[in-house]
């Protein structure tokens, strides 16, 4: 009996052995239709690839990123529509549960990025592609990285800073391996990371290189995150005013050198509208002849030109560029999806889940313009109504109900007038409150040129007063007499935010009233910035730099009480507390 | 030989057979209830509702006119009836008009029949309107139906519900109905009836062909006549028995004493009858005479608002007859003393609503802004600002502008922000009304100002003079421009004009 066995199991063995042994490397084929990770980092190509695709992934957070810096702030509420996780972000009451609320699909990005950061400087040093190809790639990988842990940062108060190369994001729930960083020690290592980097300027990928190219209609350059600007954010976030103000003027000055007069004196400069560029409020009649006098009807509508066409032009037209530091299109053949279409549509495809607050279309309507229209036309161009609804416009101007699958949009992330806004609220904490004041309501020219000498023999010191008399980062030149067009500074057509849109100035005290003008820097973020997904930040910001949890509460606390949400009182109570501010920090 | 032999059946067999058969019998006398737990049975099942009223001794007059009227098959039918029977003792008075006239009687037993059934199971305080087989509604409550009471409800037929009621219903006449054989205010009646028109409705007429070229139906004459009643389209429609309204009729001397009191704002030498003084006075007392809902004599309040927004001042003591028609309540007043000034209000004419301007290719200079006043309220405002035309017009086309002495004023205020024109100008105001021109002369307009007393002054309404319109009608009025060309100088500017009429 034992004998057969043996014989059995001989003969098992033996057809498995020529069976295994006939096999070449069985276990050990690559698949054909995927990259290996050893074969993915060849040469620049690779690395640009690895580039876009970190990008497209963070495309994706575009949806929890409007919802978490909106829906909490107050200048956007939820409809009936809205999910009952929206409803607990509007009511500051989130669950453990809620999906908006996870922070896991942010460190899925972070953990990519270490991971590309890594294998770059593996390519830097085996010197698979040039050195100046791995600064500029390493330094915008890097400088996306600390986007999404100041994000992180703001919404969760504290949280692990990884910079290791994990395989899955799993490997973070050990938290005696990664412990958490408070918001302000997670800015200094934020800063020191940008310290470091070995390539900074506005432009990640500048004109020429493999990564800034135009494709399916869009230009690719403005995609990428611009790197003064992040600096100049932390620089803000942590106090560090001057430093702040410098990095925010190195995005001004962005096209400074550019030979084309029109990049040159209109990028990122928030100018007045001259007829062929402008991105303010305009009317369509009336004119200088008619002094200003304007129809409420001529108000115009125009998608190539004025406040309404920042939201509709492509990335690639002028004005776009005049005024986007950082958007990314969507493109309806690709993935990811346009999320805002579903968001903020009432028609079509549209779910229709929030709305703009009253608190947001009260503050448009108690701002007159100074041609006497007695509201703020960035209202009407912001938000209209849709089937007796209110509905939020700036995200689905290029979206036709009639072809609902048809999702065009952008993910608008940082502007000229948010750069403007963000740069006074840094010189005004600095003691320039006039500089501040100025680039808030009617320019530079307006403010500093000394009207006593305009009409004096005396061009030179006319023209010298229109110059800022400080030091950089806040020397503006404005200079601009209509006689001599040689005197023309990079700065003579600003206008200032509110003057840009014609919406009257603020009084001329608060240029020494530092608390107030802040106050009223972050009052125009709402007219100027509405649903852009700015809004939870400015207020946290500047609460907490004033130590006050009222500023962010009562503002909140309006929003829902004009809402007639029975929690408004509760909320704000609850806002009192810091602490309350921030999501709780839980893995799903 | 026995059976038992010849078929070779064996005992046992033979008892198992017995057995079997008793089984079969036993099982097949049973009748199976529980199967039949959720039929109906008894003669609700058997009998129509016509059988239901044969059946009821007390109500054999109604049965007989069910019968010679018709309905008796119709109710036989299988479709679903309720019908309100009364009794012998309730029709022994029935007028014999009726009963002699099988039209009439047709009317008067179908009052009683409605489609579907309706059974006493609504709460005590709910009124039905209930469709009967003439078209009228009747109310019906748990315990009444019109003034009758149910004396024996929910009688189950196999085609629909029997009630009994002790008194019958009388056919009641709508109110349009009522109006139009009304003994009592004649005049109003017959101005009333005079605007019915009568028309061809072209999808009810004969067809009797094809127009070869246009294509168009040929009608025949004289078929799909329509009869319509600007009254009942303009005002109310209370011939519709649907809903429910209340109507007065003024007897002929209260008709005469309201007409006496609009007269002369309705000066007309028109030829048209539509447009003649005696007939735009009549339409003007008419119009405000009937509202929506109906009013019982206790429900009936001290005034009610017309639907051209007139209170209709109400004397109780003045009613002379009430009838309660079958859609509403209709009052016959002795007196109804209506406001002139309600009748014929203040016109305000909006400034930027335009009818025409006098000279072309300005449109660049016209301007409608919107502004706030000195309370923070917005208005929107004509501003025709470097039009370089002198004596500019700018026309408001004002129609049905009764005849009367107006008293005009103007709200105008030149300098609010972000208005060019910041000092005072002049422009004035021309009406032409039955080729009679009324210039009221250049008046300087108002200029807003810092102090909030003299703001105050300047936003206020400011009086520019008399229009005297003597014809009903329509009136031009036109905004008219300095007699310059300059900037500044021939500027335009109106918020609106008010016209208030002079009540003598």
């Amino acid at each position: 009996m034992k004998k057969i066995l043996f014989i059995k199991m001989s003969v098992l063995i033996a057809i498995m052995a020529i069976t295994l042994g006939g096999c070449k490397k069985v276990f050990e084929v690559l698949p054909e239709d995927k990259l290996d990770i050893n074969n993915a980092y060849k040469n620049v190509a690779d690395a640009d690839a690895a580039v876009i695709g970190i990008y497209g992934k963070f495309q994706n957070l575009a949806k929890q990123y409007v919802l978490l810096n909106e829906v909490r702030a107050d200048l956007l509420d939820v409809t009936n529509n809205a999910d009952p996780y929206l409803k607990q972000l509007n009511t500051h009451s989130v669950t453990g549960d809620n999906p908006y609320a996870d922070p896991r699909p942010f460190y899925e990005v972070i953990l990519n990025c270490n991971d590309v950061l890594k294998n770059f400087n593996i390519m830097n040093e085996k010197h698979l592609m040039s050195v100046d190809d791995y600064q500029k790639r390493y330094s915008d990988i890097l400088t996306l990285r600390c986007f999404l842990y100041l994000q992180l940062g703001i919404q969760y108060g504290s949280v692990p800073y990884v910079t290791d190369a994990l395989s899955s994001v799993d490997d973070l729930k050990n938290e005696s391996l990664f412990p958490k960083l408070n918001l302000d020690a997670l800015l200094d290592k934020l800063i020191a990371d940008m310290k470091q980097m070995p390539y900074i300027s506005s432009y990640s990928y500048p004109t020429g290189s493999s990564l800034s190219i135009t494709t399916d209609g869009s230009n690719t350059q403005r995609m990428f995150i611009n790197k003064y600007y992040m600096l100049g954010e932390l620089q803000l976030w942590k106090g560090n005013y001057l430093e702040a103000a410098k990095n925010y003027k190195n995005v001004m000055e962005t096209e400074a050198t550019n030979t084309n007069t029109n990049s040159m004196f209109n990028t990122f400069h928030v100018n007045y509208n001259d007829g062929t560029y402008g991105n303010g409020v305009s009317y369509t009649d009336g004119g200088t002849n008619y002094g200003g006098l304007h129809s409420e009807s001529a108000l115009s509508y125009s998608i190539t030109y004025g406040f309404k066409s920042m939201f509709c032009l492509s990335n690639t037209a002028a004005n776009w560029n005049h005024e986007w530091i950082w958007a990314m299109p969507y493109n309806p053949g690709f993935n990811p999806t346009n999320p805002f279409i579903e968001l903020f549509a009432n028609t079509g495809a549209g779910k229709y889940m929030l709305k703009p607050a009253q608190t947001a279309i009260d503050a448009w309507a108690s701002n007159p313009q100074g041609n006497g229209i007695p509201y703020d036309a960035r209202g009407k161009l912001s938000y209209t109504t849709v089937n007796g609804q209110p509905v939020v416009m700036k995200y689905i101007y290029n979206y036709d109900p009639l072809v609902p699958l048809t999702r065009n949009g952008m993910w608008y992330l940082w502007r000229g007038a948010g750069l403007h806004l963000h740069y006074a609220e840094a010189a005004n904490r600095d003691g320039k409150g006039k500089l501040a004041w100025a680039l808030l309501n009617t320019g530079i020219a307006n403010t500093f040129a000394d009207a006593t000498l305009a009409s004096s023999t005396n061009t030179a010191a006319y023209l010298a007063s229109m110059i800022t008399p400080y030091e950089e980062p806040y020397r503006f030149n404005a200079q601009y007499i209509a006689s001599n067009t040689a005197y023309r500074g990079p700065y003579h057509k600003n206008a200032g935010v509110r003057g840009r849109s014609g919406v009257v100035a603020i009084n001329t005290s608060y240029q020494t009233d530092m608390t107030g003008l802040e106050s009223k820097l972050i009052d125009e973020g709402s007219l100027e910035l509405a649903f852009e997904g700015n809004r939870w930040a400015d207020l946290v910001r500047v609460a907490r730099r004033r130590n006050d949890p009222s500023f962010l509460a009562e503002r909140v606390y309006q929003k829902l009480l004009k809402d007639g949400n029975s929690e408004a009182s509760t909320v704000r109570a609850k806002l009192m507390n810091i602490e309350n501010w921030y999501l709780p920090f839980k893995w799903k | 030989m026995i059976l038992s032999e010849k078929y070779m059946i064996g005992n046992t067999t033979r008892f198992l057979m017995f057995v079997m058969l008793c089984v079969l019998s036993v099982m097949t006398a049973c009748k199976d209830t529980w199967k039949e737990r959720g039929m109906v049975s008894g003669e609700a099942m058997t009998l129509s509702v016509m059988d239901k009223i044969n059946a009821n001794a007390n109500l054999s007059t109604f049965s007989g006119y069910l019968i010679k009227t018709g309905y008796a098959e119709i109710i036989n039918t299988s479709k679903n009836y309720t019908v309100w029977a009364p009794t012998n003792s309730a029709l022994q008075n029935l007028d014999a008009s009726i009963v002699t006239d099988t039209a009439k009687l047709k009317v008067f037993v179908a009052n009683h029949i409605a489609n579907l059934t309706y059974a006493t199971t609504v709460p005590a305080d709910t009124t039905q309107r209930i469709l009967m087989l003439n078209g009228k509604y009747v109310p019906f409550t748990k315990n009444t139906f019109d003034e009758a009471n149910i004396s024996l409800a929910n009688q189950y037929a196999k085609n629909g519900i029997l009630h009994v009621i002790d008194g019958a219903a009388p056919v009641k006449q709508s109110i349009w109905e009522y109006v139009s054989s009304a003994t009592i205010g004649l005049d109003q009646k017959t101005y009333l009836m005079s605007l019915n028109k009568t028309a061809q409705d072209t999808s009810l007429a004969t067809i009797t062909g094809y127009d070869p070229v246009t294509g168009k139906p040929i009608l025949k004459p004289g078929t799909g006549l329509v009869t319509t009643n600007r009254f009942l389209s303009a005002v109310k429609n209370v011939s519709n028995e649907q809903n429910q309204y209340t109507f007065f009729l003024l007897a002929d001397a209260s008709f005469g004493a309201e007409k006496a009191k609009l007269t002369k704002y309705y000066n007309s030498t028109s030829i048209f009858p539509d447009s003649t003084t005696t007939n735009l006075t009549s339409w003007n007392v008419v119009k405000d005479l009937a509202v929506s809902g109906s009013y019982s004599p206790n429900q009936l309040p001290a005034q009610l608002l017309s639907v051209n927004n007139v209170n209709i001042p109400i004397n109780k003591s003045a009613i002379i007859a009430s009838y309660k028609a079958s859609n509403g309540w209709v009052y016959v007043m002795s007196s109804m003393n209506f406001s002139v000034a309600e009748k014929i209000p203040t016109i305000t004419v909006e400034g930027e609503v335009v009818s025409s301007f006098s000279s072309s290719g300005i449109s660049g200079s016209v301007f409608y802004p919107i502004r706030s006043d000195n309370k923070g309220i917005p208005y929107k405002t004509l501003e025709v600002y470097r039009s370089g035309v002198s004596a500019l017009n700018v026309n408001y086309r004002l129609r049905n502008i009764p005849s009367a002495t107006y008293k005009v004023y103007w709200r105008a205020i030149a300098g609010t922000t972000g208005d060019p024109q910041t000092v005072t100008f002049n422009q004035k105001l021309v009406f032409n009304s039955s080729n009679i021109a009324t210039d009221l002369g250049y008046k300087p307009v108002s200029v807003a100002s810092t102090d909030a007393t003299a703001n105050a002054i300047a936003y206020s309404d400011l009086y520019i003079g008399d229009c005297i319109v003597t014809k009903y009608g329509n009136v031009t009025m036109s905004l008219v421009s300095a007699a310059s060309t300059a900037v500044n100088v021939n500027t335009l500017l109106l918020d609106y004009v008010k016209l208030v009429p002079v009540i003598q």
